[in-house]
């Protein structure tokens, strides 16, 4: 087990797909983290954010057949997860598709400026990062924390999400433009964009 | 004109991710150059900055007690009705061929279809008996 966990992704599936069952295993543990945390940035409560992550790694052992080696296994395995997460949504009736996640609700209104000012001035930056990304349309932040946290590339995420890289590049700039608009430390950077 | 320079630049940057390599090495020098010498930018950018270390910076949450464990489980659970799932069609498909062979070049009696039928019955025990062992090794 110590040696299989410097092994690759691609060959730990090749493997697994040999029968060692050990390695899928291997690919679990080295991923629950981030599909955990992917789920949960969509579905935003941590049981169901759990059932997505375990849905994801047995649609993805199930699947395992059809990837094709040399194909990256992370973005492979986040559209999964992804695609999983919002199925929860739609589930729970409010969105039916990825276009109706575009749609803000009332409560990703950024917060007026006297909210803002009248905010603690202690409080943590982390903390304030944290409100503006919750602030974002989901898929906004989605996309921006894969890029930014996770550092996916454009190809990657374009994977992830299943839209084109053309398409990504839009949706990432408007994140960014957002995510400095409602950033009360960079006033200036509002008022040139507008 | 300063500012709405500055805006290009920004609204470049920000379409443009830098690492992305999509401008030409002109628009980027263009940029650079732009960024060194205005200092409005060059706080606009140490922000930027500021809030891209500060995103890969974001603690993650951690991942709830027992969920590898509930995960690896349903894997294995999966696994083996797949696996149960095979040595059924192995077994009928086996079974076939032992009748066929018995219609073929026996006699097709009574008698000689069952013991047929108890050498098949011991095969798929000793089967069953090894790959349950397998499974207790391997776990
Ligand atoms: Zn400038």
């Amino acid at each position: 087990m110590q040696t299989l966990q410097t092994y690759t992704d691609d060959k730990l599936i090749e493997l697994t797909l040999a029968g060692e069952q050990r390695c899928y295993e291997v690919l679990v543990r080295r991923y629950t983290r981030l599909v955990f945390n992917i789920a949960f940035q969509i579905v935003k409560e941590e049981g169901a954010a759990a059932d997505v992550t375990q849905e994801t790694f047995l649609k993805a052992y199930k699947a395992l057949a059809r990837f094709r080696i040399g194909q990256k296994f992370k973005p492979w395995l986040l559209r999964i997860a992804t695609n999983s997460a919002l199925n929860v949504i739609r589930a729970s009736s409010q969105h039916t598709s990825l276009d109706d996640l575009l749609i803000e609700s009332p409560a990703d209104e950024p917060r007026s400026k006297e909210d803002i000012e009248s905010e603690v001035e202690s409080k943590m930056l982390q903390e304030e990062l944290s409100r503006v990304l919750a602030s974002l349309k989901p898929i906004h932040r989605h996309i921006f924390l894969l890029r930014y946290q996770y550092d996916l590339s454009y190809e990657e995420i374009s994977e992830v999400m299943n839209e084109p890289v053309s398409t990504i590049k839009s949706l990432l700039f408007r994140a960014r433009t957002a995510v400095r608009e409602r950033f009360k430390e960079m006033p200036e950077a509002s008022k040139t964009e507008r | 004109m300063a500012k709405d320079l500055c805006s290009v630049m920004r609204t470049n940057f920000d379409r443009y991710d830098v690492d992305s390599k999509e401008l030409t090495q002109e628009e980027t020098a263009g940029m650079q150059k732009h960024f060194e010498s205005c200092a409005p930018c060059q706080s606009w950018l140490a922000k930027w900055e500021m809030l891209r270390v500060c995103t890969k910076q974001m603690e993650e949450l951690p991942v709830p007690a027992g969920l590898t464990d509930r995960i690896i489980a349903s894997i294995e659970k999966e696994r083996s009705s797949v696996s149960i799932v095979r040595e059924f069609a192995f077994a009928f498909g086996c079974f076939a061929i032992f009748i066929a062979l018995t219609m073929v070049f026996g006699q097709g009696t009574g008698q000689e279809l069952l013991t047929w039928c108890s050498c098949f019955v011991l095969l798929i025990s000793a089967q069953r008996l090894c790959s349950s062992l397998q499974l207790g090794e391997a776990t």
